[in-house]
C-alpha cells in the first residue's frame, strides 16, 4: 500500500508478520504503541484518524507530528499553495487545522483592482497559513 | 507543633508547594473540587478538604470556602500558588483579618501591582516606561493617541493575561478598538478602565525575579519569556541571551527600585519589554510564577522556601551576594492541545513516562490513567532542563521532549521540538513574533514508523478490547493481533483478511 507521510511516499506492505517498506523487509519488534527497529524505538503518542474524504491521519510519534494518508485516496500532501499573481491578501477563510474540500475558496487576493479567489486544489487539512491579511504577496 | 499550610490551588503548583512544605517540616493541606477528586495534588498533602463545585467560580475562586477549609484544618498559613486568587488583594486582606498568614505580598502592595495605571505611575519614578496614560473618554483617547503616535496599544488597567489588549494602527480604528477593549475588560475583570500606550512592535519579554523581606530586596536574575502565543508564554529561559552584562545590571537595578518603591515583600516579578537595547517597565506580577523553576535551576535557590521564610517573619535566609547565576536553564510549558488548531484537549492519559536525569526537572500532576478535567488550565506539565551552557540545555531539552511519553492526548511537545530546532531560537535571535514564522519540525526517522502505525489494523474482530478501553477510543490495542493471527491487507478491496 502506498502511504504518504508528510512530504514523502512509502510503500508499506504487511504480509503475515512480515513488514516490507519500499520492497525491503524490515526486522521490526512490535508492542502496543511501540515499534522498534535497529537501535531505535518509536512510540505512538497520539492518533487522530483521518476522515472518509482522504483527509490524512495525524500522528504524534516520539513527540513529533506526522500527517499520513493513503496515496490511493488521491490525497496529496501539497507543499504550498502559491499566489498566482502579485497582489495583496484581502481575506483568508481557513486556519491551521481547517478541513477543506477540493475547489473550496481559501483566500482572496486583490490584484489589479480585481479579487482573485485562491481555491484548494484538493481535499485535505490546512497545515499552516503562511500569509496574513493585507500582506503583499507574489 | 509543626505549622500547617493550606494550598489554595491545584495541579502541579500545589504539588510544588507541598514538596517544600514537607522539606521545611510544615504540614501541607489540600483543597479539591468535585472535578479534582482523583487529582494527584491531594495525595501530596497530609490532609485535604472537599470544597465541592467544579468551575473555578464555584471552587478555587471561592474565598469563603477556602478560608473555611483553612480554619477547619487548623492551618496557620495559606499559599495561593498562581492564577485563581493569587493576585486578589481582597484574599490577602481577608486572610490577615482571619489571622491566617498569606504567603505573598502585603495587600497594600498587591493593590498597587494589580492596578496597572497606578503601578506604571509609581514605577515611572525609578524605571523607564513606555509613553502612555489612563483614558477618561473617547476624545481623550484620540488626543492621547495623536500625542503618543500610532501604533498604540489599549490595555485593561485591572487586567492581565492578554485580555482587553487591542493594537491600534490608525485613528479610524481607535473607537471600535476602544469599545471592544472596554467590553472584554468589563467581562473579564469587572472593570472597564483602560489605558493607552505606545505600542512596541515585536519586543522581547524579559522579567526579573525578586525576593523581598521587610529589610532587603534582592534579585535572582532575569528570565526571557519571548516565546509566546496570543500573549501566553510557552518557553522561558535564564539567563537571557539578549542582555549584555551592563544591560543586565541596569534592568535588575530598575526591578529592585520598582519593588522598593511599591514596598513589596515576598516573591514577585517585574516584567519589562526589551527592544533595540532599551527596556521599559511593563508590570509587576505579585505571585510565584509558572516559570520560577528556571530561576531555581540557575541560582539553586528554592523560591517557595524563601516565600515561606518571609511569610513566617524569619526573613530571607540569603543575601544578594549569595546569588550566583551559573549555567543555563530552559522551561517548556506542556499544555494539552491539538498540535494544529491549538484547541485545548481534555482526555485521558494512557501512558506516562517522565524523563529523568541530571539537570532534568518535570513539574506535573499527571499520572497514567488520569483524566484531564475541562474546567481548568490546559497546562499539564513543565519541563525544565539545565545545562552548563545554553547549547547543552537546548540539546538536553530536545532529547527529553522526545522521550517524554504522554500517550493518549496531544500536547505542545511537537511545538517545543519545532521551536528548539528553529535556527532563530538556537542563535537566540528571537522576539515575541517568533511563532508567526516557525516551521513545524519532525525528524525523517519517524516517517517509516508512522507509516507502519498507519497501516496496522485498528479494528479487526480479533482484537481484544479491555473494558475500560471503551472510553479510550484513541487506540484499541492495535497490536494484539500480531502475535495471534496472520492477517493480510488486500490492496484490491482495501480490507484486512485473515
Amino acid at each position: 500500500m502506498k502511504v504518504q507521510v508528510n512530504e514523502t511516499s512509502y510503500d508499506v506492505d504487511i504480509i503475515g508478520q512480515k513488514i516490507r517498506v519500499n520492497d525491503t523487509e524490515l526486522s521490526i519488534k512490535l508492542n502496543e504503541g511501540e515499534i522498534t527497529f535497529g537501535e531505535n524505538t518509536f512510540y505512538l503518542d497520539f492518533v487522530q484518524e483521518g476522515g472518509e474524504e482522504g483527509e490524512p491521519s495525524l500522528m504524534i510519534v516520539n513527540g513529533m507530528t506526522y500527517l499520513i494518508s493513503k496515496s490511493s485516496f488521491g490525497y496529496k500532501q501539497l507543499k504550498d499553495i502559491k499566489a498566482p499573481i502579485s497582489g495583496k491578501v484581502k481575506d483568508i477563510f481557513a486556519e491551521a487545522g481547517s478541513k477543506v474540500k477540493e475547489g473550496q475558496t481559501i483566500a482572496i487576493i486583490e490584484a489589479m483592482k480585481m479579487e482573485i479567489q485562491i481555491k484548494s486544489p484538493s481535499a485535505g487539512i490546512v497545515k499552516e497559513i503562511k500569509a496574513y491579511k493585507d500582506q503583499p504577496v507574489k | 507543633m509543626p505549622k500547617k499550610l493550606l494550598i489554595a490551588n491545584r495541579g502541579e503548583i500545589a504539588i510544588r508547594v507541598a514538596r517544600t512544605c514537607t522539606k521545611m517540616d510544615i504540614k501541607p493541606c489540600a483543597i479539591y473540587s468535585d472535578a479534582d477528586k482523583n487529582s494527584l495534588h491531594v495525595k501530596y498533602c497530609d490532609e485535604s478538604i472537599d470544597i465541592g463545585g467544579s468551575n473555578p467560580s464555584e471552587s478555587y475562586l471561592r474565598l469563603d470556602k477556602i478560608i473555611d477549609a483553612a480554619k477547619r484544618l487548623g492551618c496557620d498559613l495559606i499559599h495561593p500558588g498562581y492564577g485563581f486568587l493569587s493576585e486578589n488583594p481582597k484574599f490577602a486582606e481577608i486572610c490577615k483579618k482571619e489571622g491566617l498568614i498569606f504567603v505573598g505580598p502585603p495587600f497594600e502592595a498587591m493593590s498597587v501591582s494589580g492596578d496597572k495605571a497606578r503601578a506604571r505611575k509609581i514605577a515611572s519614578k525609578v524605571a523607564p516606561v513606555v509613553d502612555g496614560q489612563e483614558i477618561s473618554n473617547e476624545s481623550h483617547a484620540m488626543t492621547l493617541a495623536e500625542k503618543i503616535g500610532y501604533p498604540v496599544i489599549l490595555k485593561a488597567v485591572e487586567g492581565g493575561g492578554g485580555r482587553g489588549l487591542r493594537i491600534v494602527n490608525s485613528p479610524e480604528e481607535l473607537n471600535k478598538a476602544l469599545i471592544s477593549s472596554i467590553n472584554e475588560s468589563t467581562i473579564s475583570f469587572g472593570s472597564g478602565r483602560i489605558y493607552i500606550e505606545k505600542y512596541v512592535q515585536n519586543p522581547r519579554h524579559i522579567e526579573v525575579q525578586i525576593l523581598a523581606d521587610h529589610l532587603n530586596v534582592i534579585q535572582l536574575g532575569e528570565r526571557e519569556c519571548s516565546i509566546q502565543r496570543r500573549h501566553q508564554k510557552l518557553i522561558e529561559e535564564s539567563p537571557s541571551v539578549a542582555l549584555t552584562s551592563e544591560m543586565r545590571s541596569a534592568i535588575t537595578k530598575a526591578a529592585i527600585a520598582v519593588m522598593k518603591e511599591i514596598q513589596y515583600q515576598n516573591a514577585g516579578t517585574v516584567e519589562f519589554l526589551f527592544k533595540d537595547g532599551k527596556f521599559y517597565f511593563m508590570e509587576v506580577n505579585a505571585r510565584i510564577q509558572v516559570e520560577h523553576p528556571v530561576t531555581e535551576a540557575v541560582t539553586r535557590v528554592d523560591i517557595v522556601e524563601q516565600q515561606l521564610n518571609i511569610a513566617l517573619g524569619n526573613g530571607l535566609s540569603i543575601r544578594q551576594d549569595d546569588i550566583k547565576i551559573r549555567g543555563h536553564a530552559i522551561e517548556c510549558r506542556i499544555n494539552t492541545e491539538h498540535p494544529l488548531t491549538f484547541v485545548p484537549f481534555a482526555g485521558t492519559v494512557k501512558k506516562l513516562v517522565v524523563p529523568t536525569g541530571d539537570g532534568i526537572r518535570v513539574d506535573t500532576a499527571l499520572y497514567s490513567g488520569y483524566s484531564i478535567p475541562v474546567f481548568y488550565d490546559s497546562l499539564i506539565a513543565k519541563m525544565i532542563c539545565f545545562g552548563n551552557n545554553r547549547i547543552e540545555a537546548i540539546e538536553k531539552m530536545k532529547t527529553s521532549l522526545k522521550s517524554f511519553r504522554i500517550s493518549g492526548i496531544p500536547s505542545t511537545i511537537p511545538f517545543h521540538i519545532s521551536a528548539l530546532n528553529d535556527k532563530r531560537f538556537v542563535e537566540g535571535k528571537y522576539d515575541t513574533s517568533f511563532i508567526e514564522k516557525m516551521a513545524p519540525f519532525s525528524s525523517k526517522d519517524g516517517e517509516i514508523p508512522a507509516a507502519i502505525f498507519y497501516v496496522l489494523p485498528k479494528k479487526t474482530k480479533f482484537i481484544k478490547v479491555e473494558e475500560n478501553e471503551e472510553y479510550d477510543p484513541w487506540m484499541k490495542s492495535r497490536f494484539d493481533w500480531i502475535n495471534t493471527f496472520d492477517v493480510m491487507y488486500n490492496n484490491n478491496t482495501n480490507r484486512w483478511i485473515r
